[in-house]
């Protein structure tokens, strides 16, 4: 059984992506298209 | 060393697709084109302003803190997608995209070929091991849902407080293209450079500091490579434990034991210093057909000799 898990993994990753695809790739370009000032460690003057 | 060459070649080729943007010198911003669509598999800092992918670490962060805002059927779906990149990535490769693809990985292992102090690094009841573990429980998944600025969105705590890709991709990179952004530097920005500062100087030290004790993306990949169609066989038959294939592991892994571990950056130094060849690449799926055939005519055989 466990040889199989790698081809049953991605039969699943397989049907994510197609759920997935319609909102995915609009959401990781607007997100990755912007400046992100906290990966750059720019930001300093919030409260949390 | 061939194998160390075409590793070598792979890593510089990745380095040069994960950052395959030149128009940021012209435009002096990042890269907001098609393939932000989709992650590279690499720890690269999307807010580089030469990157071409988005970063997966980044984008599972992009989605727990949206959690409070966005709706939870959209969230789902845009989790499912980013979900499938990296079980693909991990099932097809697993951490061979450590040891020949990640820009972080290869900028670790050009740093530690510099003449300087060599030593492993330990920290009390060698907490080190784990503390990737505790990284990608708490500053990707907990904390960015968790705690909530005022607007409604979380922060990106592994981006903010500790990403060292990020400081030096993106922060120093965009500082110097970008004038306008260095009145911006503040305690943060003090605290990630004396971290990617503290992360350099240990990678001086040891192999992959970062990759063995720190790296979250590299943990998640490792989860995979028991499962990955690339694994690792050991041929006992062979094997006149030399032991070369331990002092050669940049990971410091006791194979054969530990020859499919979470650890295991698949850079195949162990296979190719084997004087025996007792280490081969176990290609899972292609080998497949290849087996049941054997067991099919070993069973016509059988079958054959009851006649």
């Amino acid at each position: 059984m466990k040889k199989y898990f790698p081809i049953i993994f991605v039969i699943l990753a397989l049907i994510s992506l197609l759920i997935g695809a319609f909102v995915g790739p609009s959401f990781l370009h607007s997100r990755g298209s912007i400046l992100c000032l906290s990966c750059m460690g720019l930001e300093e003057n919030e409260d949390f | 060393m061939k194998i160390f060459k075409v590793r070598r070649f792979f890593q510089i080729f990745s380095t040069i697709i994960h950052n395959g943007y030149p128009g940021f010198l012209a435009t002096g911003s990042i890269y907001t084109g098609y393939f932000k669509k989709f992650c590279g598999p690499g720890l690269n800092c999307y807010s580089c302003p030469a990157a071409l992918f988005s970063c997966p670490l980044g984008s599972l962060q992009q989605i727990m803190i949206s959690l409070r805002i966005l709706p939870w059927n959209y969230l789902s779906q845009v989790f499912l997608y980013l979900l499938a990149q990296i079980l693909l990535f991990s099932l097809f490769l697993g951490r061979f995209i450590c040891g020949w693809l990640c820009p972080f990985g290869f900028l670790q292992e050009l740093l530690y070929r510099i003449p300087f102090y060599k030593k492993k690094i330990h920290l009390p009841f060698r907490i080190e091991r784990y503390l990737k573990h505790f990284f990608l429980l708490t500053f990707v998944f907990l904390f960015p849902a968790l705690f909530i600025k005022e607007i409604g969105y979380g922060i990106l705590w592994f981006c903010k407080y500790l990403c060292p890709a990020g400081t030096l991709e993106a922060g120093y990179f965009n500082l110097l293209i970008n004038p306008s952004l260095r009145n911006k530097i503040g305690y943060i920005f003090a605290l990630k450079s004396g971290i990617l500062a503290m992360i350099l100087l240990f990678s001086l030290m040891e192999l992959r500091f970062f990759c063995k004790n720190l790296c979250p993306l590299g943990l998640i990949y490792g989860f995979f490579n028991k499962f990955s169609f690339l694994k690792l066989r050991w041929d006992e038959k062979s094997c006149n434990q030399c032991t070369l294939c331990e002092k050669i592991c940049p990971m410091n892994l006791k194979i054969p034991k530990e020859l499919n571990s979470v650890e295991c950056i698949r850079c195949l130094n162990c296979l190719e210093v084997c004087p025996r060849k007792a280490i081969l690449l176990d290609k899972n799926f292609l080998y497949l057909p290849e087996r049941y055939l054997i067991k099919q005519s070993v069973g016509v055989l059988k079958n054959e000799k009851r006649r």
